[in-house]
């Protein structure tokens, strides 16, 4: 057997890993405000308003934050998908794999930032 | 002992795909819950990919924002949203705890001098991080 | 309590000049209270089966090679109390994931070469005359890597990594974790030679963190978290050489 130290797997890892810890941070609390509490009238439904939100995303360290929250988790859940699904039964495709969940995340990433900082 | 793998007839009993479900005639209760950890992540993108939506809904004007908003109360959301928020939470549970073990073995990963911080600082430090994250994003969400 | 108690023990065969597959074996044995899994295995062997084959040296966890599957978990078989598992039985595999090559023994040839490629030996880029004297360590270093050098190569990590049974080509949890331990001897300056393979496709980025081999580990060597470590550092390291190229790589 051939070794040679892999150049690029170290990049992925870690904006997986950064995306890991950016996920277990964030990601909790925004479902529940966002996806429970205003829903079920737990809080005022204001919060979520059209008004409120264009005028909070106005404020570039709002934009910047955004960025953050979806950018990173993207990564991290496109590293763990392309190795489960290997794992649970598509370990032929293990080449194609990286080029599908990694280019997701990208795509993920320009659509992101497009909508931030170009549609806003 | 090593052996001539070409003139030795061995027999190696294949993994099955499901080994997760089943290992060679065994279920191995951490290899499931292995599973739903990394199905964690799933959740994680879906919600993701709903919030650039929702981002996206908001540059389409009032109207669109506001349907939107109450199609989230229907009872297909809600229970995504609950089923995501568990998910959501074990992955923070099962990642935090992982820094802890990592800093548990051999030389860790924080040294203080030439001594390794025990790792229940790094416990109460990732915990405590998410805690505060937590509160923070509350407050500000609810007052800013 | 009585002293004698009868278990059945149930154990996979092979016999390749017999049959293509393995086959199972029922025994009755009368154990005694302080038996272990391997005890039963000599008793078959000596007063019911001559013919069963396995392998074990020391009986006492310390040679590793006693290491089988019992009831689906791998496990020194000289560290198996029968009592832990009466009244049920007691079924023996030999270790999955390795070929098989007589019932419960199997070829450990895969793990013996990778183990040959991380260099488990302490490289120096220059050896000092004897007469300089010995490399000087302090209980701080020894501690950094002390927990990774516990292996007794008993496999047991192997059989219990789903990632490892799928894709022999992994150099596995044993191997990288006995590469980190040289990596993190202060004596040792082979960090270089060891990276090619620890940090290859097959080495650490194969690694989905499932953990098993942490938990089946009998010396808590915790190979799981020695990989999670070397990723880290490679990482870092990686960041580092981006960020300032001109920086000494250590
Ligand atoms: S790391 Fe533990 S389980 Fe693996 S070979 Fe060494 S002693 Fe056995
Ligand atoms: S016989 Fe030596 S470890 Fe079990």
């Amino acid at each position: 057997m051939n070794y040679k130290e892999h150049k690029s797997e170290p990049f992925w890892w870690g904006m997986f890993s950064q995306g890991g810890v950016i996920a277990a941070l964030l990601i909790p609390i925004h479902i529940f405000l966002c996806g429970l509490a205003v829903p079920l009238g737990l809080i005022d439904p204001e919060l979520l308003s059209y008004e409120r939100i264009t005028a909070l995303l106005q404020n570039p360290l709002v934009k910047v934050y955004l960025c953050v929250l979806l950018i990173f988790p993207l990564y991290h859940a496109a590293h763990r998908i392309r190795f489960t699904l290997a794992e649970i039964g598509l370990h032929s495709l293990a080449k194609v794999l990286p080029v599908l969940c990694y280019g997701g995340a990208l795509l993920g990433t320009a659509v992101v930032l497009y909508i931030l900082w170009v549609l806003f | 002992m090593m052996l001539d793998s070409e003139t030795t007839k061995t027999y190696t009993r294949p993994i099955s795909k499901a080994w997760w479900l089943r290992d060679r005639g065994y279920f191995n209760r951490r290899y499931f819950m292995f599973l739903l950890r990394e199905l964690t992540s799933v959740f994680v993108a879906l919600y993701v990919v709903l919030f650039i939506y929702e981002l996206f809904l908001l540059t389409k004007g009032q109207e669109a924002h506001a349907a939107f908003q109450e199609s989230l109360r229907s009872g297909p959301f809600i229970v995504f949203f609950l089923i995501a928020l568990l998910f959501a939470l074990y992955h923070s549970w099962t990642w935090l705890g992982l820094t802890t073990k990592m800093q548990a073995a051999g030389r860790g990963l924080v040294k203080i001098g030439t001594k390794t911080l025990p790792p229940i600082f790094v416990a109460l430090g990732s915990y405590g991080a998410w805690l505060v994250a937590t509160c923070v994003i509350a407050y500000l969400f609810l007052t800013l | 309590m009585s002293d004698l108690r009868t278990i059945k023990i149930t154990v996979l065969r092979y016999r390749p000049e017999e049959e293509d597959e393995p086959t199972e074996q029922t025994y009755e044995v009368e154990f005694r209270d302080d038996w272990v899994v391997l005890d039963a295995l000599n008793h078959i062997k000596d007063h019911i089966d001559g013919t069963l084959s396995f392998r074990w040296s020391c009986r006492m966890g310390v040679c590793g090679s006693c290491g089988m599957m019992v009831n689906g978990e791998p496990k020194l078989t000289c560290a198996a109390m029968l009592r832990d598992y009466y009244p049920n039985e007691v079924r023996v595999e030999p270790l999955v994931n390795f070929p098989i090559v007589r019932d419960l023994v199997t070829d450990m040839t895969d793990f013996m070469d990778k183990l040959k490629a991380v260099k488990p030996w302490i490289i120096r880029e220059e050896e000092k005359p004897v007469s300089e004297g010995e490399y000087l360590q302090t209980p701080d270093q020894l501690k950094d890597y002390k927990q990774f050098s516990q292996c007794i190569n008993c496999m047991l990590c192997y059989a219990a990594c789903p990632v490892y049974g799928l894709e022999h080509d992994f150099v596995g949890p044993a191997a990288i974790a006995l590469g980190h331990r040289y990596n993190l001897d202060s004596r040792d300056e082979g960090n270089q030679q060891r990276q090619h393979i620890i940090a290859s496709k097959e080495g650490i980025w194969e690694c989905t963190y499932v953990g098993e081999c942490s938990v089946v580990c009998p010396k808590h060597v915790d190979p799981a978290e020695a990989i999670q470590q070397t990723k880290v550092a490679t990482t870092t390291n990686r960041l580092k050489s981006l960020v300032m190229p001109w920086g000494n790589k250590k």
